[in-house]
């Protein structure tokens, strides 16, 4: 569980593009690729569903 | 030192705040253009761009300052790190926040621009290669825009002008302070409709509508360019809008409707030769020389000659059939659309006739008109004008109502000759109840019904009466 969580930091991370060295010996030395995959897929789901949000929201802003 | 630092900082000040109509003037920058969107569209280039001049004197200054003060000679040592994750982390979140912040205002302008709603007046704009064509869809005013510029002009034989390659023959007029919708779509290729002083510019793609819309405040003459490169003469269909007062533009109006009727009028005209040739030059320099070249030459290997070419000095019905419906897949667009009944009799009669092509055949509009009327289309339109106009007596299914008006399925008049047969629809027949019908239906519509009695029911003479065949019936009089 604990390695999840630690690829899903990884993950996040890797949405802004900037990793720690100790970070990426910690993924490479304890992590589990399948926690990188499903991490990488909630992610992605989230962020689409943020942009989604964002600009629905903004739509509704201009709408008044 | 405290002057100087006023002095800076108070050009910086004015230099950011400044309208910046003195860099418009310069030519260098893009318009403040003439709409409401057209400015907000150029302050948000302005505020970017000082954006983007403000990033880069920081940075540049850093780094001119990091190599000026840390030279080698003043021995300095470099510094052996691998990573700074929180120098890192900074300078992401430092160009997302400055993203966001420039998002804001551009994504309140896009909103205001995509959204075409309560316009009072529809304009759908069709592109061509290589030439414009709009539909004013309130007014059932359609006319082709092209360039104007002369080919001597292009080919440097004779001066250039001050617009040059941005001038057309037809205007948009349009009125101001008007809300008006923009419908863009192609005939052909992808093409882009722009002008900048009204801050439009949109894909016009064929099979798609997309939708615009502008404002105009202020009357003039507002230019612009096909924007998405679209074949040979991309460079050579200009936009120009005329923008002008709602009452000159309701004038406008009039006077361009009026000119479609006159021009309608002038297909039943008797054009000689000569007139045909006048005509017809003008009409290929607009609408063929771009491929066909002003000398009837071509471009080998592109598109071909009309010089000696066989459809120019062959059968005339191929020559006009290629005209009017164009040849599918080439290049060769079918000009029914684009050039009336009297433009296409003019160029087919030119092309027949100029560069020592001498076949010394006049094609009459007339012709063009027959040409569009093909069986199909008189039987279909027949059939409407028969339950129109005939069915009432002679039934929908010919029989008629024995001992009160005639039957008309294989009966002599239908089977016989024609002439009888146009005569009597055309100009009745007296101590009947058959009226004349010649004020009645169009000369069109009597062609149709003419043919669509002679082939129903099993009729089926195979004969068909052309429209022109009918107008000049009575002599051409009423």
């Amino acid at each position: 569980m604990n390695s999840f969580f630690s690829a899903m930091r990884s993950t996040l991370s890797s949405f802004l593009g900037v990793q720690s060295e100790k970070q990426r010996e910690e993924d490479f030395t304890n992590g589990k690729p399948i926690h990188f995959i499903a991490s990488g897929l909630i992610l992605a789901a989230a962020f689409v569903v943020v942009v989604m949000l964002v600009v629905e929201g903004v739509l509704a802003l201009a709408q008044k | 030192m405290e002057t100087r630092k006023n002095i800076l900082r108070g050009s910086l000040f004015g230099a950011l705040t400044m309208p910046s109509a003195a860099f418009a003037e310069w030519g260098l920058n893009m318009p403040v253009g003439v709409t409401e969107i057209s400015r907000s569209v150029f302050s948000l280039h302005m505020t970017i761009f000082w954006v983007c001049v403000a990033i880069a004197v920081v940075v540049f200054g850093v780094m001119f300052y990091s190599m000026f003060h840390h030279r080698k000679s003043r021995g300095a040592k470099s510094a052996h790190f691998h990573e700074n994750t929180t120098v890192e982390v900074i300078w992401t979140i430092i160009p997302v926040a400055i993203l966001v912040a420039m998002a804001v205002p551009s994504a309140a302008t896009l909103i205001e621009m995509y959204d075409p709603s309560d316009a009072e007046i529809d304009v759908q704009i069709t592109g061509y290669q290589w030439k414009w064509k709009y539909d004013y869809l309130d007014e059932e005013v359609s006319f082709f825009s092209n360039l104007s510029t002369s080919r001597d002009a292009i080919y440097n034989a004779e001066q250039k002008g001050e617009n040059y390659l941005l001038e057309v023959d037809k205007h948009l007029v349009l009125p101001v302070d008007t809300k008006i919708r923009f419908l863009l779509t192609a005939n052909d290729v992808i093409h882009s409709w722009w002008v900048p002083d009204l801050a439009v510019k949109k894909d016009a793609i064929p099979g798609f509508i997309n939708e615009s819309w502008t404002i105009i405040e202020k009357p003039g003459i507002y230019r612009g360019q096909c924007t998405e490169l679209c074949g040979k003469d991309h460079g050579y269909m200009p936009v120009v809008v005329e923008a002008v007062s709602k009452e000159d533009y309701a004038a406008w109006v009039a006077t361009i409707k009026a000119e479609a009727a006159a021009k309608a009028d002038l297909a039943g005209k008797t054009w000689t030769l000569d007139e045909l040739m006048t005509e017809g030059e003008q009409v290929y320099l607009k609408a063929c020389a771009a491929c066909h070249m002003p000398n009837g030459e071509g471009l080998p290997g592109a598109f071909p000659a009309l010089k000696n070419s066989p459809i120019a000095v062959g059968d005339v019905a191929a020559h006009i059939d290629i005209v009017v419906n164009g040849k599918p897949g080439t290049a060769m667009q079918a000009y029914k659309d684009q050039l009336s009944a009297v433009e296409m009799a003019a160029v087919i009669t030119y092309e027949r006739n100029a560069w020592g092509n001498n076949t010394g055949e006049a094609v009459t509009p007339n012709q063009i008109a027959d040409m569009s009327w093909d069986m199909d289309r008189l039987m279909t339109v027949g059939e409407e004008v028969y339950g129109k106009a005939c069915a009432a007596c002679h039934q929908p299914n010919g029989q008629g109502i024995p001992g009160a008006f005639p039957g008309l399925v294989g009966t002599d008049i239908v089977m016989g000759d024609i002439g009888a047969h146009i005569d009597i629809v055309v100009n009745g027949k007296a101590g009947s109840a058959m009226q004349a019908f010649k004020d009645q239906l169009s000369p069109e519509e009597i062609a149709a019904v003419v043919t669509y009695e002679r082939n129903a029911w099993g009729n089926n003479v195979g004969d068909s009466v052309k429209p022109s065949t009918v107008a000049s019936w009575n002599g051409g009089e009423k």
